[in-house]
């Protein structure tokens, strides 16, 4: 399904539901009657194409908008992820560390064991936390100065400094090691689980697991696929027009 | 990430792709990891990039001089090539490919070839046939955990650097564990390691 502004909010859901948290980060909510995405977006003040982008790009794992990549603002872009890094570590992280903590009383596993699970969790904790920090420190700045640059017209030195000492395409594919280490966890969880009296406390957390590496490869893709390439294309105007 | 041997799909066919993209998800171990159109600018090197176990491509959209150079380039990175014809449309497919998948099958007949392909892949690294490590190896990681490098592994074993390197790599495929935390976590589980032996 191609998602477009004329369809209704409540179909598009019938048909995908794991679109709900990501409605939910754009302030649009529940109980949503008969009316059209286009509606929606009107009503709360969201960007339609930008929207229609990230839904498309969460629905469909080849969505790519070559053809939308320029009508909306890098900014809105910007503030969307960052959105969802407070989803991830507000909401998600905190959720499955919940469920690790209970393990001891639930499964009346070793202490030892579990003390491993807990430290490797809140190592990978780190490490995604370090990767979001540097986004939002180092790269997402850069992208909001880099498109006033481009529409104002005047580039001030950080930019130009940034634009040749860490440029967008060097930041691409620093995604691998955060996606190892979770898929480790599963996988240790899923093939090497020590006998317990109980391991059904693990479904929730394998199912977890299972869902934010899902909704973290979405937001991945999300930042190679549209956001690189955009500012990738500021960039290229950059340099002309300081040639 | 993509879990287990990873294919890369050059054809550009929306239905075919679709069916591909099918028939691998029901494979358990093997994962798709890109589809290509063939048209793509230096493609050789992207199908490289993905690191890829097997590739299935439609030799039909390749004059003889490119086919013929795609195989010997991805044949001489160890990657099974699998071509994406029937033996009477292109009856020179076997000539090329140890294993075609012909378009007209049936899905029964298709998943036959693709655990025959999954299967061949497996012969070739041994390896990954048994399931435990084995005890060279466990000594291996015993050591790797205890945050020895390479090197040193390699001079107390007195074994190549390179031979160290491919127990490494032999450990993390069988278990499926990449991260040196995995690994710890693993060998501590296991009684590989004990907790008083680490620093
Ligand atoms: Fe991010
Ligand atoms: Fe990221």
């Amino acid at each position: 399904m191609l998602i477009q502004k004329e369809m209704k909010m409540a179909d598009v859901i019938h048909h995908d539901h794991f679109l709900i948290p990501v409605i939910n980060r754009f302030d649009i909510h529940l109980g949503f009657g008969d009316k059209t995405i286009d509606d929606l977006c009107r009503e709360n003040n969201v960007n339609t194409v930008f929207f229609l982008t990230i839904l498309n790009a969460y629905h469909d794992h080849e969505y790519f908008p070559k053809k939308h990549l320029q009508s909306f603002p890098a900014s809105l872009l910007v503030t969307y992820l960052i959105r969802s890094h407070k989803y991830y570590l507000e909401v998600k992280v905190p959720e499955i560390e919940k469920l690790i903590n209970n393990l001891s009383d639930e499964t009346g596993m070793e202490e030892e064991t579990l003390t491993l699970l807990k430290n490797f969790f809140s190592e990978y904790k780190q490490e995604l936390i370090h990767h979001i920090q540097r986004e939002e420190d180092r790269v997402y700045p850069y992208i909001v100065e880099l498109e006033k640059a481009v529409n104002s017209g005047i580039i001030p030195d950080s930019v130009t400094r940034q634009m040749n000492d860490y440029p967008i395409t060097d930041y691409e594919a620093e995604h691998e090691n955060v996606e190892e280490k979770l898929f480790d966890l599963k996988n240790i969880i899923i093939k090497y689980l020590p006998d317990t009296k109980d391991d059904k406390p693990f479904f929730k957390i394998l199912k977890e697991l299972f869902a934010l590496e899902n909704d973290l490869n979405d937001h991945a893709r999300i930042e190679d696929l549209i956001l690189v390439p955009k500012v990738e294309a500021m960039e290229k105007t950059l340099k002309s027009k300081t040639k | 990430m993509a879990y287990g041997k990873k294919i890369v799909v050059v054809e550009p066919a929306f239905l075919v792709q679709a069916g591909l993209r099918r028939l691998i998800s029901e494979m358990p171990g093997l994962s798709l990891a890109e589809i290509f159109d063939g048209n793509e600018n230096r493609l050789d090197d992207k199908i490289l990039a993905k690191m890829p176990d097997i590739v299935i491509l439609n030799p039909d959209i390749f004059n003889n001089e490119q086919l013929v150079s795609l195989i010997n380039r991805l044949s001489n990175e160890n990657i099974l090539i699998v071509g994406l014809a029937g033996e009477e449309s292109s009856p020179g497919c076997k000539a090329y490919f140890r294993y075609c998948l012909d378009p007209a099958e049936n899905k029964y007949e298709l998943l036959e070839t693709m655990k025959k392909i999954n299967r061949a892949l497996q012969d070739d690294d041994t390896q990954t046939e048994s399931s435990g490590l084995t005890q060279r190896e466990k000594v291996i990681l015993n050591r790797v955990v205890r945050g020895q490098t390479t090197q040193e592994i390699a001079d107390e074993l007195f074994l190549s650097v390179h031979t160290v390197n491919t127990h490494r790599k032999n450990i993390s495929n069988k278990l499926g564990i990449k991260t040196l935390s995995g690994l710890i976590v693993y060998a501590l589980m296991n009684k590989i390691v004990k907790m008083d032996e680490m620093v």
